[in-house]
């Protein structure tokens, strides 16, 4: 029970986390700092 | 963009699921054939022959006989990477410098010099020249077995998760996943895309929208005490979330082919000392600079304060071809020297109750962060930070 509750809870933040990248996505976004280097 | 373009993920939802498909054999070839896909699609023909010549230099270099006498073809091949590597990123920077002081002695410049610009800096070069240096140092100076086959080593520099921005792989990690490559279990897929979606958000929803912030306290009329501590904080802030998000991203999806590649970050803004927060932060880059810049150059044993000097300025510089990023480095290279000193003369104020750590957190933040500034801005402008700390409203 107690392990179906965790798996379930750590679904749903990461579905939300994914929600939030995907409402947020910005085509425009600036580019990671790292890359330029 | 890389990471955060549509093109990408639609590249990782075809190219991993049919890594999955490939046959055991098959795998590798496909690894080079998507790797190579991804460098060509984000770096064009012109920014894949770099690339391509200096890896079959090294190649080549670590498996011919040495010579009885004269210089190694690695030898030759290491002038050619550093070479390379100055060329397209640092000779503009060091041309405009050089012409700064010659113009102060009143001697003409040549048109040429003047006019100088760096070609477009090539994908990755700043990663792949220190993995191949790595490579040529680990195979003739370490004597260690060189990757005699051309698929594995092809892999080894062209792996497309940690092509554009690390993190730097060592190949005596890398190279022996290649011989046995198989699919990821059903844990490590999860571990993988929970990975990868961490990173996306520390991107997208930390990074991206503490920049807004940055932005907002640039912008400030006053730079007083408070808005600067404010820019320093949101700054540190920024790259952390920017490049960890990043790492997570890469790590994620070399998971997803089942394969290792270094960690880059562990939670370094709570060290309690400068040593300890470089040793969390950019770890295969830091790492990379204590094994084959600080040690080489004599380390501990002696002229300490200079080897860490060196290697930090060299550290800040490979940064970027700019005179604030060998501020920053000489900063933290200073700041490390004189934590060593401390650390010799007073090692009660370095222990492990709670009271020398507090102090050891809050002095190592304080410094990281307003560290920052002299990464993001000219020295010029930090100068004039530096005395906005001392204006505060009201006082």
């Amino acid at each position: 029970m107690a392990r179906a509750l965790k798996i379930a809870v750590t679904v749903i933040v990461y579905a939300l986390m994914l929600g939030a990248v995907l409402s947020l996505w910005n085509n425009d976004a600036p580019s990671f700092i790292y890359v330029a280097f | 963009m890389l990471f955060l373009e549509t093109w990408f993920w639609q590249f990782a939802a075809l190219v991993i699921p049919l890594y999955w498909l490939c046959p055991r054999a098959l795998k590798i070839y496909w690894l080079l054939v998507v790797s190579a896909v991804f460098q060509y699609h984000f770096a064009g023909p012109a920014g894949m022959a770099p690339i391509l010549v200096l890896a079959v230099l090294t190649y080549v270099a670590a498996l011919v006989p040495l010579p009885a006498r004269g210089p190694s073809l690695a030898t030759v091949v290491v002038i050619a990477l550093v070479g390379a590597l100055t060329f397209y990123k640092y000779s503009e920077f060091l041309l405009k410098s050089a012409t700064g002081v010659i113009a102060t002695a009143r001697v003409a410049v040549p048109a040429w010099v003047d006019g100088w610009k760096s070609p477009a800096i090539p994908l990755g070069i700043s990663f792949f020249t220190f993995e191949f240096l790595h490579y040529l140092y680990e195979v003739r100076m370490r004597g260690r077995e060189p990757i005699r086959n051309p698929v594995h080593f092809s892999v080894f520099a062209f792996f497309f998760p940690t092509l554009a921005a690390g993190p730097i792989k060592r190949f005596p990690d890398f190279v022996p996943q290649l011989s046995a490559l198989g699919n990821p279990g059903a844990d490590v897929v999860w571990g993988g895309i929970a990975r990868v979606i961490r990173g996306l958000f520390k991107k997208v929803c930390i990074a991206d929208l503490v920049v807004e912030y940055v932005k907002v306290f640039e912008r400030a009329s006053v730079m007083n005490g408070p808005v600067v501590i404010a820019l320093a904080v949101a700054q540190g802030m920024r790259i952390y979330y920017d490049f960890a998000g990043y790492s997570d991203i890469a790590i994620g999806l070399a998971q997803l082919l089942n394969l290792r590649v270094p960690e880059n970050f562990a939670r370094p803004y709570f060290s309690t000392s400068l040593q300890e927060f470089w040793r969390r932060w950019h770890i295969s880059l830091s790492t990379w600079i204590r094994d084959y810049i600080y040690i080489p150059l004599g380390g501990n044993r002696a002229h300490q304060v200079a080897n860490l000097l060196a290697a930090m300025i060299l550290c800040g510089l490979w940064h970027g071809a700019a005179w604030h990023f060998a501020v920053w480095g000489m900063y933290h290279g200073a700041g490390l020297a004189a934590e060593g000193t401390v650390r010799r003369l007073r090692p009660g104020w370095f222990g492990d109750g709670l009271g020398p750590r507090l102090l050891g957190w809050a002095t190592t933040y304080s410094y990281v962060t307003f560290g920052w500034l002299l990464f993001f801005y000219p020295v010029h402008r930090v100068v004039d930070m530096a005395k906005g700390l001392l204006t505060w409203p009201g006082l």
